[in-house]
């Protein structure tokens, strides 16, 4: 594979733009050179590196990057005099023999065939016009070719099938000039798959298929498009393609690579594809959305899109050093993604090729400096961040108005809070006395036990509890009718018995000692709200108030060495005092969950008041300052004496402790259903003077240049001259990138949409536009569609229904043999494409033939299936490993695998995905053993072919053959042939054998996995039918699109 | 890619008609073996050829060393200790280094904060070694030291970075920064593979006892950076498989394993005559290639027909996976496979604080297992075509890092001068490289970048670090970048 690309150049040129010349020209007296197809490339790939527009760098003055400079007198000759060849010093050092003044020079390593001399030649014969990059003119919508399909010599039903669509205009221009025929539609199941799979990453679900295949029209073709399009695996698959671009990866990545959770920013992602956000809007919302005048919670989040970056925590570490390489990782990101430029060549020196200087490196780093960063510590406390939660939450309308209805009443209750305070004053008598407070005993009627050990209700209305042998986890439940009608609290007193062991006596455990783990009082079954705890006494360490949390391992406990045996009790106040009708009974439950043996109350008695102060935690925040401040007479008291009551009061105000109860539990609400909120790395431009730029020497760090402040700038050879203001920050520069006066983005995305589908980009090196890029295959089709792009409004599903609707991309993608030779690559697209697909999508498809996939979208990343020690190995502690997921996380999608930069998870880099350590936006794809070893062993696909065999068992089947056949269409999402059929059926029968011989191989094989086998079915069977189903995973046509 | 010509293509075409003229029980193997020529099964009986089979069709220089085994010391052991005995050290201990030398260079953060930079010196004994009498800390590694006569040490190493993942990766790619590829996936991508049965470039991972929670490892550092990942080195795992995904799972035994990859030949076959896409072929021979591995990689890992003395030579370790020891003649092992880089990473060496609790042991984990394997080499005639580095990403402090006293001393990271070893194929032997200041602070004499040790490796390899270039981005990339020297002084 890489021989190809890597004398890419030479194949194109021999393959793709020569061939046309050569028809093209053949006919006329004299071959036109085109300085941009034949001339520049030669000139920058060759001659570029010293006489290109690095102006520093090299040994001559004379330079080959525009037309002054070719021209420019040399002191008394030239390297180019237009016309005059002989005056040419070009043409003379290209032509020459000698060693000393041979261009390029033989220790260079390049060299000029002598066609390449001859372009030049008569280029220079022919006036050596010099034309600007093309890349860097502002696209221009050509006019569609349609008078060439007009005349070709194409059956009639190809023309009309052909002329639709522009895009097959341009691609049936380029053939026809080929003398190249396209190849006929491809059937109608493969042309499904291959939409669904190159637009949603899966197979097309079940029914879609049903319905297209039963009426494969035009129309229908186009709805099935809409219906892939409107799905959520639509934005999820177009999402992923994004998190690669943007280096996006759940752990630091540098030393100890610690988890970050900018996750929240991948929902972000999904949202936007979800809801088509136009690109332009998706652009300035993900580089600055801090700036948007009234920025949303949205937009901030946006930004984390330029915080993916690798963030460097090792101890010692320089934080100068590594702010530098934050915010070079934000220019070389932002400008591979949007621009398609190499701009990181111009980090230590001019760029060899491309009309980028160093200087203005540095001018565009000035739009990324500015966020007050640190540069080293932790990626999760890097700031700028924020809180935020997944933004794919769905959180029904009433959490959100209970919400804020909440909010507002909280409002409410505080802006009433001073009259309140004045009525309490004129009232306030002092602290009250405790023996004021009244408590009457309630009569017991029932006691019950849960756990180990004995519970019987005694005459003094108590309960008493004999322990048991493995008394650790003991529940009370008592129903007690109380004597009053209104209750404000209850006391629960722990009475000594000389029963119990010493010191404490007041529990059957060995000092006497209990654990009160949990109080519930529930009234007509339900929970009453607890508004809190006090006790006579609490042991170090066990407050009361751990009574009032759910959590087991904390306790209210009343062991002291010191104390004796005396009664204890707990007070519990009410939240709202309860009213009580005659008869009525109310349930009190106690849990006694430590894990200390009999830490269970020996003999508790339950008293209830309803005196309005009962219970309340007077103490706290009456403080000597409150006490003296109202102790002075009204008028005596200085402000600061009524700040100091007013906070007391507001801590005692009951109104308003009401409001903040509800608040918080409208909260509580909201965020169950909002998921967790965690910490997320993003931009926010500092306030006030901007932070210096300069250039830094060398790219060096510690080597600016001080004394030549730069000012913000973008490189001016992409500035038209339409528009010649120099962005003034982030937020210009995002609106620069999706102007109609940006010469790049919308061919750079255009060019990747166009890559998703057809495996390669009309310029395949996505990521390079520059001079060195490789030429379009397709110029004018790629202007076009980037004009369509932006006068669409940056519609992105729009540009995929153009791209998938078109005749060239619905061709059969069978390799034709005379194409093996002329195209081997396909680039003049005379048939479909036909590629391997990436290493998410083969496993996705597994889980969803197989019915295992789950369709949860969005949160947290999980940890699927991987081998064992992978992380330990190779971690800084033998102890850090892998935790797998339970569950449904064991088959989500795999974009939702935890991304660890250390470790990549390996199903996924096997099959060539970009590191995620910095921006990768080319597709590679290797054919490797390792990928062969993934499919035949990996636990995902064992386990995905044992529900597929198990769907099929399930189902209706007229024999073995329909059941083999299901499985395919499952996997495939197309009918088996007749021959495929009869191997897959034999195959079947060697394995029904095989295990029938061996009964235990077969049990172990429906044991791979964590999901449970159905164990009704005959298990010789389901095996054996497991391993065909295993056999189809790892068909080339499983994993290929095609 | 593997286009196929026509003759190809109709062989192919023979073979499936012949393959399936038959019954399907059996006769798969056979089959296949003739469509994927003959070496296709088991071990080739050809030597392996000359002619590299990557990039390059023909070398660019003789090469000298047919393969690797890199011994990467990771955390990187101190020079003082073990290689570059500097009395001066001792004699003034506690002194200020700024009252030897001028401190020009960076300190890491770990030590910037220091009042003092007082000198330490070693506690461990130096001795002359062997007829060339070269000066090693025999007291930490004596068997190491017992190598003099072979080795050329090189005491002027230098390198750019100061903390550990940016030097290790700068020490693997050429470059500090991640998306480079690895000085065995240049290997692999300029010369090809030698053998039919293992991946090209293999590491393996141990951990020392010197420094339990040490500095990590990652795959970038032995990833192929914008190169196709089938450069990637294959990481071989000391628990579980040793080659991710090797083994068949539970109630899959071998037999199962033929039938559902000769099935699986027929179904991709009978695919590439619908499509006649040569990516079909090569997923044909890539299964069959896995296959192979299935046997080739535990026949590997098999030392029972290693003899007694051989196991011995090694140590204690040798029989334990995931130790140093073990690796060392797993390194062995593969290089007789042609096998064409092999990396051990140890970790541990990262000797901050209680130097002397902790290098020690650390020494006792590598000296004797890697004496064994350059002898075990020797003895089979291949340290003459084999190349052997043994050393770290950068030096340490001679100044104190932390706390001073009899008992205990540390050192910080020193990226100006350190030290490193190489013996085997084309490496003058016996010698010593270079010199550093009294207190190693700066090389004196024949300083040697990391990017002239890369050109001298690949030139050894038979490359011109200036020739072997990969086109990215519109730039011709190169393990040098656009530096790098060869130094012929250490070349036999």
């Amino acid at each position: 594979m890489f021989i190809l690309r890597y004398f890419g150049r030479n194949v194109i040129n021999v393959l793709g733009l020569a061939p046309i010349l050569a028809i093209a020209g053949m006919c006329q007296a004299e071959e036109k050179i085109d300085f941009r197809t034949q001339v520049q490339p030669i000139l920058s790939d060759r001659c570029f590196h010293c006489h290109g527009p690095d102006a520093k760098n090299q040994e001559s003055a004379f330079r080959l990057d525009s037309q002054e400079n070719i021209l420019a007198d040399l002191g008394g000759y030239a390297g180019v005099v237009p016309g005059d060849l002989e005056a040419s010093e070009l043409h003379a050092r290209i032509h020459s023999d000698d060693e000393f003044s041979k261009m390029p020079p033989p220790d260079s390593n390049r060299s000029l065939s002598e066609e390449e001399k001859r372009i030049l030649d008569l280029w220079i014969q022919q006036g050596a016009e010099y034309q600007r990059h093309w890349a860097f003119e502002i696209p221009e919508r050509p006019e569609v070719p349609d008078e060439a399909l007009t005349s070709a010599a194409w059956p009639e039903e190809v023309k009309k099938r052909w002329s639709a669509n522009p895009i097959d205009a341009f691609i049936a221009d380029r053939l026809i000039k080929e003398g190249l025929a396209p190849s006929p539609e491809a059937d109608p199941a493969t042309r499904l798959r291959r939409a669904s799979l190159t637009l949603t990453g899966l197979l097309p679900p079940a029914e879609l298929q049903e319905k297209f295949l039963a009426d494969p029209s035009e129309a229908a073709y186009v709805e099935a498009i809409n219906t892939l399009m409107d799905s959520v695996s639509y934005a999820e698959h177009q999402s992923l393609r994004w998190l690669d671009a943007a280096r996006y990866a759940d752990t630091d990545g540098y030393q100890n690579d610690n988890e970050r959770t900018n996750w929240p920013w991948r929902d972000w992602v999904i949202q936007a594809m979800r809801q088509n956000m136009p690109f332009d809007q998706f652009t300035i919302e993900q580089l600055a959305g801090d700036m948007l005048p009234d920025a949303t919670d949205s937009q901030r989040l946006a930004t984390a899109f330029n915080r993916n970056h690798r963030q460097n925590a090792e101890g010692g570490a320089l934080a100068e050093e590594f702010l530098v390489e934050n915010i070079i990782d934000r220019v070389e990101t932002t400008s591979t993604v949007w621009l398609g430029l190499t701009m990181g060549c111009a980090r230590c020196h001019d760029h060899k090729y491309d009309p980028l200087s160093q200087r203005e490196f540095y001018q565009f780093y000035g739009y990324f400096n500015n966020i007050g960063e640190r540069g080293i510590g932790r990626g999760i406390s890097a700031n700028p961040t924020i809180m935020a939660s997944s933004p794919l939450a769905s959180i029904s309308p009433e959490t959100i108005a209970s919400r804020e209805e909440a909010t507002k009443a909280l409002d409410v209750a505080k802006s009433s809070v001073p009259e309140r305070m004045r009525q309490w004053l004129d009232e306030y008598q002092g602290p009250q006395k405790e023996d004021s407070i009244s408590w009457v005993s309630a009569a017991l009627q029932n006691a019950t036990l849960d756990g180990d050990g004995d519970l019987v209700v005694e005459g003094d209305d108590t309960v008493r509890y004999s322990g048991g042998n493995k008394a650790s986890k003991i529940v009370y439940t008592i129903t007690v009718q109380p004597k009053q009608k209104s209750l404000t609290a209850l006391q629960i007193e722990a009475l000594p018995d000389d029963a119990f062991a010493k010191p404490r006596q007041l529990a059957p455990s060995v000092n006497g000692n209990f654990v009160l783990t949990r109080l519930n009082v529930l009234q007509h079954g339900k929970p009453v709200m607890l508004q809190s705890a006090t006790a006579s006494f609490e042991q170090d360490s066990y407050p009361v108030t751990n009574i009032l949390d759910d959590k087991a391992s904390t306790g209210w406990a009343v062991f002291s060495p010191n104390k004796k045996a005396e009664p204890v009790t707990a007070t519990v106040r009410f939240a709202e005092p309860l009213s009580i009708q005659d008869d009525e009974t109310i349930t009190i439950e106690l849990r006694f969950e430590s894990q200390f043996a009999n830490h269970a109350i020996g003999k508790a008695r339950f008293v209830f008041s309803d005196h309005p102060e009962a219970g309340k935690v007077t103490e706290e925040g009456l403080t000597a300052e409150v006490t003296t401040a109202l102790a002075k007479d009204a008028k005596q008291r200085k402000p600061k004496d009524l700040e100091v009551i007013r906070n007391y009061y507001e801590s005692i105000d009951e109104p308003l402790a009401k409001a903040q109860r509800e608040l918080a539990k409208a909260e509580k609400q909201f965020r169950s259903e909002a998921g967790p909120e965690v910490s997320v790395m993003v931009m926010n431009e500092r306030d006030g003077d901007d932070a210096p730029i300069y250039l830094l020497n060398r790219g060096q760090y510690n080597e600016p240049v001080k004394d030549e402040p730069l000012s913000r700038a973008v490189p001016a050879e992409l500035l038209s001259e339409l528009s010649s203001a120099q962005p003034a920050n982030r937020l210009e520069l995002a609106r620069w990138l999706v102007s109609r006066n940006n010469p790049l983005t919308a061919r750079v995305i255009i060019n990747r949409l166009w890559q998703d589908h057809f495996g390669v980009g009309l310029v395949k090196t996505v990521d390079d536009f520059g001079l060195q890029g490789e030429s379009p295959s397709h110029a004018k089709l790629l202007d076009w569609l980037a004009v369509e792009f932006i006068e669409s409004g940056w519609d992105i599903q729009h540009m995929h229904r153009l791209i998938v609707s078109s005749a060239a991309y619905r061709q059969s993608s069978v390799h034709r043999p005379e194409l093996r030779q002329r195209d081997p690559e396909n680039r003049l697209i005379a048939r479909g494409p036909r590629y391997r697909a990436d290493g998410y999508s083969i496993r996705d498809v597994a889980l969803q033939a197989s019915g295992l996939l789950s369709e949860k979208v969005g949160g947290p990343s999980v940890k699927p299936y991987q081998p064992t020690g992978l992380w330990s190995t190779v971690a800084s502690s033998a102890g850090i490993r892998y935790q797998e997921d339970k569950g449904e996380s064991l088959y989500r999608k795999s974009m939702y695998t935890y991304w660890k930069r250390a470790v990549n998870p390996p199903r996924q880099t096997i099959f060539d995905a970009g590191s995620r350590e910095v921006c990768t936006v080319r597709a590679t794809r290797t054919n490797t053993p390792l990928q062969a070893l993934v499919l035949m062993n990996d636990k995902t696909f064992l386990e995905s072919a044992r529900h597929l065999a198990q769907e099929s068992l399930q189902a209706e089947a007229k024999d073995e053959r329909d059941r083999v056949a299901k499985m395919y269409r499952l996997a495939i999402a197309r009918p088996a042939d007749k021959e495929t059929l009869d191997i897959l059926v034999e195959n079947l029968q060697f394995f029904r054998q095989h295990y029938a011989e061996s009964p235990e191989e077969a049990k172990k094989l429906l044991s791979v996995g964590a999901s449970p086998a159905d164990g009704s079915l005959d298990p010789i069977q389901h095996a054996a039918l497991t391993s065909v189903a295993h056999l189809i995973l790892n068909l080339d046509e499983f994993v290929t699109i095609e | 890619m593997n286009p196929l010509n026509d003759a190809n293509q109709h062989r192919m075409m023979l073979t499936r008609r012949h393959f399936f003229g038959r019954s399907a029980s059996g006769i798969g193997v056979a089959a296949l073996a003739s469509l994927l020529g003959k070496d296709a099964f088991g071990e080739s009986k050809e030597a392996a050829p000359a002619a590299p089979t990557g990039v390059m069709k023909a070398f660019h220089n003789p090469p000298k060393a047919k393969r690797v085994i890199y011994l990467f010391q990771s955390g990187a052991p101190s020079q003082q200790e073990l290689f570059d005995p500097k009395p001066a050290l001792r004699e003034n201990e506690g002194k200020e280094l700024a009252d030897f030398v001028e401190m020009t260079q960076r300190v890491t953060g770990m030590t910037a904060g220091q009042k003092s930079f007082p000198l330490a010196g070693s506690r461990y004994k130096f001795t002359k070694n062997g007829q060339s009498g070269i000066e090693i800390g025999s007291e930490l590694i004596p068997h190491i030291a017992s190598l003099a006569d072979d080795m050329c040490l090189i005491r002027s190493m230098q390198t750019e970075a100061i903390n550990h993942d940016p030097a290790m990766t700068f020490f693997q790619s050429g470059h500090q920064l991640p998306g480079r590829p690895s000085f065995g996936s240049w290997l692999h991508y300029g010369l090809g593979t030698m053998n039919q049965n293992l991946p090209t470039f293999i590491t393996m991972v141990s951990r020392g006892t010197g420094r339990p929670n040490c500095q990590p490892l990652y795959d970038r550092l032995w990833g192929s950076g914008f190169l196709p990942s089938t450069y990637s080195g294959v990481k071989l795992m000391s628990v579980g498989d040793p080659v991710l995904y090797l083994s068949n799972p539970e109630g899959f035994d071998p037999t199962a394993r033929r039938r559902m990859l000769d099935d699986l030949a027929k179904l991709n076959l009978k695919k590439l005559e619908e499509f006649g896409d040569p990516e079909i072929h090569t997923r044909i021979q890539q299964y069959e290639l896995a296959y192979r591995m299935q046997t080739s990689v535990p026949d590997l890992t098999d030392f029972s027909d290693e003899p007694q003395h051989v196991l011995d030579a090694y140590g204690p370790d040798v029989m334990k996976r995931g130790t140093y020891a073990y690796n060392c003649l797993l390194a062995r092992r593969l290089a007789e496979r042609d096998v064409r880089f092999v990396q051990l990473f140890h970790m541990g060496w990262d000797q901050h604080f209680t130097l002397p609790k902790q290098l020690p042991g650390q020494c006792r984990d590598t000296d004797q297992p890697t004496k064994a394997l350059v002898n075990d080499l020797k003895q089979r005639g291949m340290l003459d075509d084999t190349l052997v580095v043994w050393g770290g990403e950068f030096g340490r402090t001679s100044y104190c890092q932390g706390t001073l006293n009899a008992q205990t001393y540390g050192r910080d990271h020193h990226p100006c001068c350190f030290s490193l070893w190489m013996t085997g194929a084309g490496i003058k032997r016996g010698m010593t490289y270079g010199k550093t200041d009294d207190v190693c602070y700066n090389v004196v004499e024949n300083p040697m970048h990391v990017h002239d040790l890369h050109a001298t490796m690949l030139h050894l390899l038979g490359i011109d670090h200036e020739k072997l270039t990969y086109r990215f981005q519109g730039r011709y990339f190169r393990l040098t970048d656009v530096h790098g020297h060869i130094v012929k002084d250490i070349l036999a």
